[in-house]
């Protein structure tokens, strides 16, 4: 256990008597044993949790959003049966539960995000133990902090120690090469969500904004004061001439697309050629989770390809390894790093080349 | 020719009249007189073809004028967009007023005596004002039957003396047919030739005003003692205030004799 | 009384300064943006094929199609506000406040999140546009009266029903791919346009503004009162039927393209009155005129004066509703003053 102290603590260990569990918001949460069934809300962890078990038995209930995630992804590949685990669980499309399915599931415990506070409050007045997780990590620091309240919860904080090891040390890697880049020599880079036409950058506050730092770039959304998912106008962009576009894996907009847009193909990034469509692994490797460390060196890969020394396929198949137990083929890392999206867009051979 | 066949109309279980039959010719004015709520408004109404009598049937000319009390307005309209709006109900969609259709408003203007106010905003006019702009608004539209409801309740004596001279001469000289509803008997009395009473006991009738117009009837329909008298200026109605019918329910009774042109005796 | 055009010339002529005012806006859109461009590339942009220079480029795709758009919804909702007003004669309608807008709103969101197209979203609009204005007069007839305040109560009654199925939507609405899309456009934007939107919209405003303007006398009789109307001579039942179908075509076409933006419905006929008189023959395309010119105007602050996009909805009320006091307080005054 880490000595921070907002982790998470086992307090109370008994032969299976209690456990007690403190969540982002600080509560002790008790709970019956180990626990055997478990139903996960927050889109990612479904897939930490395979990753920290090495396998999805533990989980009861899943999101529908990261059900259909995994079918679409490498997960059906990889741990087959997650695919069909049960997602009725919400009711709507969000993370409002569906308290009468969980009560009838019978599960030890229900991970959810801190907010809204109604969500929990509604599970918690039926009798469930809810394990909450901050929404949103906006640094590595948090998204570890999630991580470990899941590991702990499993009992499984080695397998999260190493994990975390593969993040430090990937990320430690990274602040030496490029932490003390000045401003004027990192290029600009911006994360673009674009739902149906209305485009929304990545600014302060995000973990887009975080990885797009250690990995050597800056944020000009950042540096103009806007924080979080912020809807801006093509022209806003286009003044701020970003030299690389990131696109979101959770919307459908290609580079491509962007390389004729009449007017986002006038940014130094589409003249060069340089959007690119974020990987979609175990998860979308845009927010918080444990393939992380992957989408850091994607990304630094990208901007700097001269300095850094990144074997991303030798990565991603040596986590792949650590996580799911499974051979990365190199036509699952294509599948991964969504290489016909990014067919067009330059440097991305690099990916391919074995070195 | 405007003519009323049978007609009846009832509030619920009430019926206001019933098996009322009425004619009205050119040239020829009519009064109605009835206590408030008899349904003196509802019966100009349904001459208008606003509402429908329950039963019976009536007759419409081809262009009949409805005057209102009142004209509930929201916005600045001008007196003389008022008055177009008379010639508007009658015009196909996209059409515009003619020179003639503007000549017809400032002729009703000056008929009534009120062309300076042809452009002021009608809810700055006086109520008489606006009683007689709403007066041209039929007139413009060029209508051969007037129907007015009490078009003489917010005016002064002054005003009321012109309007009455007017729907006089209207019928004498335009050959207009007047249907009209006032509290006063006296107002019958000055320019209508027949009368109908609504209020009494069995059918209404309509029949000539000097026989309408009787002390009896009066008495019978206010409720308190009533005289007819004759001066230069022709019969009147007068009640007596003086007796102990002042104590019942039929106050506004006396106060609606007052509002008659002539004299209530003290 | 003062200021007060009273010839048909000096109407026209207020029309036309109208006018000019809308395509000054509507310049002053193409001109102004987050990146500068100069004179020479707006014209390039408006008739050529922009692709004379970077910045005809961003004029053309950029700015063309929001400038056009909202400049089209503000007619449409200048025109619908001015005719809603007569037909209730009163002051206080507008499609926000009779719930026309959230009713719209509530069709174009469902349609949204059951994956219909452009059409399909226009579509629902419309339909729910209608039943929204059909429950407002449903309820005022229950109540038993056609007041002023009745209606707006209705209208507000409407409105909130509509606000609770768009909030159902929302929920219902997959976080990740429609729920910001529906949540943005519902505030009212014109970010996501494109140049198809406005020339679709250009003949619903064309044509529904010519039927309104057809109208315009007899909106004058029917703005000062049901009875007098009937007695006039004209179908007042069926006459307001058509007029709420038009109406309620052009608020579900401005939903359908920008979302629900209130406060222009509102206020511009009131501010055309004031400059104009309240005659339905110049009160409807004055409306039309002069709301596209704000909306246009707000659009181009919406996009150009911060980093980040504002919500159009948000400008309109800031703007909105204090012009709307303005106009009360020296409605008041004048009439005070007297003939």
């Amino acid at each position: 256990m880490s000595g921070s102290e907002a982790s998470p603590q086992l307090v109370a260990e008994g032969g299976g008597d209690t456990t007690e569990i403190l969540d982002i918001r600080g509560i002790s949460v008790h709970l019956g044993g180990s626990v055997e069934k478990l139903v996960v809300l927050p889109i990612p962890m479904a897939s930490l949790i395979i990753a920290l078990d090495g396998s999805s038995s533990r989980i009861a209930a899943l999101h529908p959003q990261a059900a259909q995630s995994a079918r679409e992804g490498l997960m059906v590949r990889m741990v087959p049966e997650a695919a069909g685990i049960r997602s009725d669980v919400v009711i709507g499309a969000q993370f409002n539960p569906n308290v009468e399915t969980l009560l009838s599931l019978r599960p030890g415990a229900v991970i959810q995000w801190s907010e809204p506070e109604d969500s929990i409050l509604s599970m918690e007045n039926a009798g469930l133990r809810v394990i909450a997780l901050q929404n949103n990590p906006e640094s590595e620091a948090r998204n570890q902090q999630n991580m470990r309240i899941v590991a702990t919860l499993l009992g499984r904080e080695d397998r999260l120690e190493q994990i975390i090891a593969l993040h430090d040390r990937r990320a430690a890697m990274l602040e030496e090469a490029f932490g003390s880049l000045a401003p004027g020599s990192r290029p600009k880079a911006i994360y673009v969500r674009a739902d149906n036409g209305t485009l929304r950058v990545a600014g302060g506050s995000t973990y887009q904004n975080f990885w797009i730092s250690l990995a050597g770039g800056r944020n000009p959304a950042t540096e103009d004061g806007l924080a979080g998912l912020t809807p801006v106008s093509a022209e806003q962009i286009l003044r701020w001439d970003p030299d690389f576009i990131f696109l979101s894996a959770f919307d459908d907009m290609l580079p491509a697309s962007l390389f004729t847009d009449p007017v986002l193909s006038q940014t130094s990034a589409a003249r060069n050629r340089r959007v690119y469509k974020m990987p979609h692994g175990g998860y979308r490797w845009d927010p918080a989770s444990h393939e992380s460390h992957l989408t850091w060196s994607w990304a630094a890969q990208l901007m700097h390809p001269q300095r850094s020394s990144i074997n991303l396929r030798e990565d991603v198949r040596h986590s792949y390894r650590l996580f799911y137990n499974y051979e990365l083929t190199d036509q699952d890392f294509a599948l991964v790093l969504q290489t016909t999206a990014n067919a067009t867009s330059q440097g991305y051979a690099a990916f391919q080349s074995i070195r | 020719m405007l003519e009323a066949i049978g007609i009846g109309f009832r509030r619920g279980e009430r019926w206001l009249w019933r098996d009322l039959s009425l004619c009205v010719a050119a040239g020829e004015v009519i009064g109605i007189i009835g206590l408030n709520g008899a349904g003196k408004s509802t019966l100009i109404r349904c001459l208008a073809g606003i509402w429908s009598p329950v039963e019976g049937r009536i007759v419409r000319p081809a262009r009949w004028g409805y005057v209102p009390q009142k004209c509930e307005m929201a916005f600045d309209f001008s007196a003389r967009d008022v008055v177009s709006a008379g010639l508007a109900g009658r015009k196909q969609l996209f059409a515009r007023l003619t020179r003639q259709d503007h000549a017809m408003i400032a002729a009703s203007f000056d008929t009534l005596g009120i062309a300076d106010k042809i452009d002021a905003p009608f809810v700055h006019l006086s109520g008489g004002e606006q009683q007689l702009v709403l007066i041209a608004r039929a007139l413009a539209a060029g209508s051969t039957h007037l129907l007015l409801d009490e078009p003489l309740a917010s005016l002064d004596l002054s005003r009321q003396a012109k309007v009455l001279c007017l729907l006089r001469r209207l019928a004498d000289e335009r050959g207009m047919a007047i249907v009209f509803s006032t509290h006063a008997p006296n107002h019958l009395l000055a320019i209508a030739e027949r009368t109908l009473i609504i209020g009494l006991e069995g059918r209404p009738e309509v029949m000539a005003t000097q026989q309408a117009i009787t002390a009896e009837r009066m008495s019978q329909l206010y409720g308190l003692p009533v005289r007819i008298s004759e001066s230069p200026f022709g019969k009147h109605v007068l009640a007596d205030l003086g007796s102990r019918s002042m104590d019942d329910a039929s106050n506004s009774g006396v106060r609606d004799l007052d509002r008659g042109v002539g004299d209530a005796s003290a | 009384m003062r200021n007060r055009p009273q010839t048909a010339s000096t109407r026209l002529l207020g029309l036309v300064v109208i006018a000019i005012i809308l395509v000054s806006a509507f310049l002053a859109a193409l001109a102004v943006g987050r990146v500068s461009v100069d004179l020479r590339d707006v014209i390039l942009g408006l008739l050529s094929t922009g692709s004379e220079s970077d910045a005809a480029a961003i004029v053309r795709y950029a700015r063309i199609p929001r400038a056009l758009a909202s400049l089209l919804v503000g007619a449409c909702l200048g025109m619908a506000g001015a005719v809603l007003q007569g037909l209730f004669r009163n002051p206080l309608a507008g499609p926000q406040t009779l719930g026309l807008l959230g009713g719209a709103g509530f069709g174009g969101a469902f349609a949204i999140l059951l994956g219909f197209g452009a059409v399909g979203v226009a579509g629902m609009a419309f339909l729910a546009g209608l039943v929204a204005i059909a429950a407002v007069i449903g309820v005022a007839r229950l109540a038993g009266e056609f007041s002023v305040l009745m209606i707006v109560l209705a209208g507000l009654l409407v409105s909130a029903l509509a606000g609770a199925g768009t909030t159902l939507v929302q929920f219902i609405a997959d976080p990740e791919t429609q729920l910001p899309q529906l949540v943005y456009w519902l505030m009212g934007s014109f970010s996501a346009v494109r140049i198809e939107e406005g020339m679709a919209l250009l003949p619903l405003v064309v044509a529904c503004g010519v039927i309104l303007w057809g109208y315009g006398l007899r909106l004058d009789v029917m703005a000062s009162g049901d009875e007098d109307a009937q007695a006039i001579g004209l179908n007042v039942a069926r006459d307001r039927i058509v007029l709420l179908i038009v109406v309620t075509a052009l608020c579900a076409g401005a939903v359908a393209v920008a979302g629900v933006i209130g406060w222009v419905g509102l206020v511009v006929p009131h501010a055309v009155r004031f400059m104009l008189g309240p005659n339905h023959r110049v009160l409807i395309p004055g409306s039309a005129l002069l709301g596209g010119a704000f909306l246009c105007l707000v659009d181009m602050t919406a996009r150009s004066a911060t980093v980040a996009e504002l919500p159009v909805s948000a400008i309109t009320a800031l703007v909105g509703a204090p012009l709307f006091l303005m106009l009360l307080v020296v409605h008041r005054r004048r009439s005070l003053v007297g003939a």
